[in-house]
């Protein structure tokens, strides 16, 4: 236990965290512009309210869901450039959370923008830590400190937790029938419209047992790159791969989950170093005049 | 170097606590998901249920239906939209899965599951 906590309350510098905190401001307002929640909201007679839409006595008008995009699509924006975060991190996460509460309420619960909403939670309980750096007006901090390290932690040891618990549930219900029986087959062919990449794997049964054998053993180890970081290099573009393929096969969009791994684990301040090394103009030596 | 604030530790045991609960209970409190998506085996026969809305001068309409529609929410969702609706019924439509072979083509079939009106909720006689 005392490992763990160590772990999660490692020193992290607060240009990491910033990054984080931009990366995933972006990717909400992103994915607040992707969608037509006011048509959406006018399209579905049927209000199945889940969980905390309860509050609706029916589903949100589609003016209601405009100003709720419209305000979350600014508050986000706000938020990534960092200013007044107290305020502009909660109201992007309520608009957000109303927001996807409409699609979820008609019938089906998407888990498609879970992980980038749990991860922007973590941002708005780093408090004022999360514009310490690159933001306007912010003091640009230099420093590190547990201060930092906490919600970055915690965000990774949640998309760990993510998909070890999307692999647990195969375990749970289906066992290692979920590789070995025709199961990615059927779910392939279950599509109204089959994409040509669904049924190039579903016509071929020794291809479609590989893809499940490995997507399961990947969600089952992902965990490991909370202990071998190594292992990134390895798990996470095999889980960009896969959602990518996901998408090419089943149509079904899961940017948000692989963009938020991204986000939480790549090391911004590496990076934007790295980039201005190479990319700042070589000074040429000159000659000095004797 | 910069300690953690004190709420942190009691927020991460909560929070990590929740995550956890949600996917052993299992419970889908979005965003505390239960991460079941595609964890059931699935078989070759894809199953939907549709709402066949009846009523009063109101042209039959099929609407896409979750597994457990409840009747009562549903009903008065939908008699708000169409003020002339009377009822729903509720089918499970099962869509018999091709595996490429053209030839073995079967066709989907309905089967009434639960028919909602005012009055009540009537199950298939």
């Amino acid at each position: 236990m005392g490992r763990a906590e160590r772990w999660i309350f490692a020193p992290e510098s607060a240009r990491r965290l910033a990054g984080v905190r931009i990366g995933l401001c972006l990717l909400l307002a992103y994915r607040l512009t992707a969608r037509d929640y006011d048509a959406f909201a006018a399209r579905h007679v049927r209000f199945v309210p889940h969980f905390y839409m309860d509050v609706f006595a029916h589903m949100p008008s589609p003016a209601l869901a405009s100003e709720l995009q419209a305000l979350g699509i600014a508050s986000a924006l706000l938020a990534a450039l960092g200013v007044a975060l107290r305020i502009t991190l909660p109201v992007a996460f309520s608009c957000a959370l109303i927001l996807d509460g409409i699609l979820n309420s008609a019938g089906r619960v998407l888990v498609r923008d879970a992980l980038l909403m749990l991860c922007v939670i973590l941002i708005i309980a780093a408090g004022r830590a999360a514009g310490d750096a690159w933001a306007v007006r912010a003091p640009h901090r230099t420093t590190a400190g547990p201060r930092y390290g906490w919600p970055i932690r915690t965000a990774m040891l949640v998309i760990a937790l993510a998909y070890f618990f999307a692999a647990f549930q195969k375990w749970r219900y289906s066992g290692f029938a979920w590789v070995t029986s025709d199961n990615l087959r059927w779910i392939l062919y279950a599509q109204p419209h089959p994409s040509g990449l669904a049924l190039f794997v579903a016509d071929r049964p020794v291809l479609a047992h590989l893809l499940a054998g490995g997507t399961l053993l990947l969600e089952t180890c992902f965990p490991l790159i909370l202990f071998v970081p190594a292992l990134r290099w390895l798990f996470i573009p095999a889980v960009v791969a896969m959602h990518i393929s996901i998408q090419i096969a089943l149509r079904l969009d899961y940017s948000a989950q692989w963009l938020t791994v991204v986000i939480v684990f790549v090391d911004w301040p590496r990076v934007v170093d790295w980039a201005r090394r190479t990319l700042a103009p070589v000074t040429a030596p000159r000659e000095v005049a004797r | 170097m910069l300690a953690a604030p004190r709420y942190a530790r009691p927020f991460v045991v909560v929070f990590v606590g929740m995550l956890v609960a949600c996917a052993l209970a299992p419970l889908n409190l979005w965003p505390f998901s239960s991460w079941e998506l595609f964890s059931r085996l699935r078989d070759p026969v894809a199953s939907s249920w549709v709402a066949v809305v009846s009523g009063h001068d109101l042209r039959t309409r099929d609407l896409a239906v979750g597994r457990h529609t409840a009747c009562d929410p549903f009903l008065r969702s939908v008699t708000e939209r169409f003020a002339s609706a009377t009822g729903v019924r509720i089918y499970r439509v099962e869509r018999p899965l091709s595996d490429g072979d053209q030839s073995h083509r079967v066709p989907s079939y309905r089967a009434l599951v639960v028919t909602c009106t005012a009055k009540g909720v009537r199950g298939p006689s």
